[in-house]
């Protein structure tokens, strides 16, 4: 815990452990989490999750609730990648039935899906279509035939966030985002098929489909250039009205307006957009998975385990102190984590929590996890996101020449396609926290607890 | 944030990389608010292709307006950016038509990249105004500037 100071209304509260501390302290997250704590309307803590890194204005890692009506909404604690998220999926078949077909799923993976730098050619649509797209999310892409209905119950807000306004969205997001639809991007974006190599849960792995060899495939991408253009159009607009609004900023990325006000409800609006072209994105690759799948290993059924967002601002009613509120939750870097009886859970899941994925690096393994009670009254049902970087991209390149990744990973069994060598050599293992640690420490502090650990078996690297 | 950097011997000697942990930024030196402007440009493309080799076939005016010095280098980057992204500009030569307080004009010559001719090895979200800073000191200009990739 940092307690209050300097023009801070909540102190800092930071999940960490030993073995993490010394990187933590190494870059400004803690600060940033502290001018945080200083925005109006805040509530109870300004929260860090372990995987926590240096970002704009809101640490990765971070999560912060507004009150509704006295609060501020800041597109700094969404993040330019609006909507990042994770989605995992289970095929029927077991480790030893693909393994020998692997290289070739992974071959035909890369043809079905675009990936890579300005990855298009996706999926052709109209601007009609994209305004669409906006106000639907998943569900457009469901009733254009990319995937069925039984998916979008298990996508966070069943693959539509309510209250998108298409007309909020400017000409430049329109155009950025028209030609990327079901395309993956590059960066840390991937599609990995794996296998659950462990169950640490088994009623709740049973409960989620999982069981132990059981082939598993998460998809990891955001909104594309459409919501980095409208992240970028609102902190224009975000500047603006701190100065309107008298809003004393620690860090002008910390540009904020009041929740209820025009610039925020506009805000607002824009980004449940973002929202819904990421949750149709991702249905949409899931799609051209399940084509993959089909063309390789003939008609094997994939079914959605649950998708996460993990860059986002809902509104959430939260018990605080006996009182139940009304917030807007900011969680950048950061994955809702709703524990046993929570409505917004899948039905299916309601008795054992909400699903949570973390992704770990291409090397090493990925989580499932399950939300908790104890997250729902620290966290506002929040806990991690992923491994996080603990390497610049700068150091990882030079830690990865001379050697052949590729063959590496391929030593250890892992099949990999990347359109850049570049971005191989900037995502390898060692450029991540060991999401081991980060799990862990969010399990010892009650915030989520693990069901499963998956291993990789071929991964594609925009 | 960590020391700057040198990619390697062919960079200019006015560019320095910027660690960060999981971005990328640029510190730029120059004799001139005109000059800054363009080699920022320069420095961000860098960080996406190598131009060095391109024959510019095409020309691309672009005017930018911003209430102050740093959202023009922002405002600046970003609509080079964006002509990047949506229209597959790559850029060789800058040439900065009027610059009067924050509003700048110039006009760019490239290509238009055919998809998979050409290494464009890493995409630029957005251009932050995290850690931005552009300043002139003493007869120098230096700008400082960290993109979102």
């Amino acid at each position: 815990m940092m307690p209050r100071s300097d023009g801070m209304r909540v102190p800092v509260r930071f999940y960490t452990s030993d073995g993490m501390i010394d990187d933590m302290l190494a870059d400004n997250s803690l600060q940033q989490a502290a001018n945080v704590a200083c925005l109006p309307g805040i509530v109870s803590a300004s929260l860090v999750m372990p995987d926590m890194h240096w970002g704009y204005g809101f640490p990765i890692g971070g999560v912060a609730a507004f009150d509704v009506d006295e609060g501020i909404i800041s597109p700094g604690g969404v993040g330019y990648d609006i909507n990042c998220g994770v989605r995992l999926m289970t095929a029927e078949l077991d480790r030893g039935e693909l393994e020998p077909k692997i290289r070739r799923l992974i071959e035909s993976l890369y043809r079905s899906v675009p990936s890579g730098v300005g990855s298009k050619g996706g999926i052709k649509i109209t601007q009609k279509q994209l305004r669409s797209i906006l106000a639907e999310g998943a569900l457009w892409s469901v009733a254009e035939g990319l995937g069925t209905e039984e998916d979008l119950e298990y996508i966070e807000e069943k693959g539509q966030m309510k209250g998108a306004d298409p007309r909020r969205v400017s000409a430049r997001a329109m155009e950025r985002g028209k030609g990327q639809v079901g395309t993956l991007g590059s960066g840390n974006h991937f599609l990995e098929i794996g296998y659950v190599s462990e169950i640490f849960d088994p009623a709740t792995a049973e409960t989620f489909g999982l069981s132990k060899d059981r082939i598993t495939v998460m998809i990891h991408c955001g909104s594309r250039g459409l919501g980095h253009q409208v992240c970028d159009d609102f902190i224009s607009v975000m500047n603006a009205a701190a100065r309107k609004y008298g809003v004393d900023l620690p860090d002008r990325q910390l540009c904020c307006a009041p929740i209820d006000s025009e610039e925020g409800q506009s805000y607002l609006e824009a980004m449940r957009c973002a929202v819904n072209y990421a949750f149709a994105n991702r249905q949409a690759i899931a799609a051209g998975v399940r084509r993959a799948f089909e063309k390789i290993a003939g008609a094997v059924k994939l079914r959605t385990v649950y998708e996460v967002a993990h860059n986002i601002a809902k509104m959430e009613t939260h018990d605080l102190e006996g009182k139940s509120r009304r917030l807007c939750v900011h969680r950048k870097g950061a994955t809702r984590a709703f524990g046993p009886g929570s409505e917004d859970v899948p039905s299916a899941y309601r008795s054992v929590g909400q699903p949570v994925i973390i992704p770990g690096d291409m090397g090493r393994c990925s989580y499932v996890l399950a939300g908790t009670e104890t997250a729902m009254k620290d966290t506002f049902g929040s806990t991690c996101h992923g491994a996080g970087r603990l390497m610049s991209r700068g150091k990882a390149r030079k830690a990865a020449t001379g050697r052949d990744i590729i063959a590496e990973l391929n030593s250890r069994n892992i099949e990999v396609i990347s359109t850049s060598r570049r971005t191989l050599a900037e995502e390898i293992p060692e450029a991540y926290k060991d999401v081991a640690d980060v799990v862990n420490t969010c399990e010892k502090a009650g915030i989520s607890r693990k069901v499963a650990r998956l291993q990789p078996l071929g991964c594609i690297k925009g | 944030m960590n020391a700057n950097y040198r990619e390697n011997d062919k960079q200019p000697p006015w560019l320095e990389y910027m660690e960060h942990a999981a971005d990328a930024g640029i510190r730029v030196t120059a004799d001139s608010r005109e000059e800054l402007f363009v080699r920022a440009a320069e420095g961000m493309f860098t960080l996406v292709a190598d131009a060095r080799d391109i024959e510019p076939e095409e020309l691309l005016t672009v005017s930018v307006e911003a209430p102050d010095i740093e959202t023009l280098m922002v405002y600046w980057l970003s609509e080079l950016n964006f002509y990047h992204q949506v229209h597959r500009w790559l850029f060789r030569k800058y040439k900065i038509v009027e610059m009067v307080d924050f509003r700048i004009t110039a006009e760019l010559n490239g290509i238009r990249v055919v998809p998979n001719t050409r290494n464009v090895f890493a995409e630029i979200k957005a251009v932050t105004y995290h850690g931005l800073s552009v300043r002139q000191e003493g007869d120098r200009w230096l700008a400082e500037i960290i993109f979102d990739l």
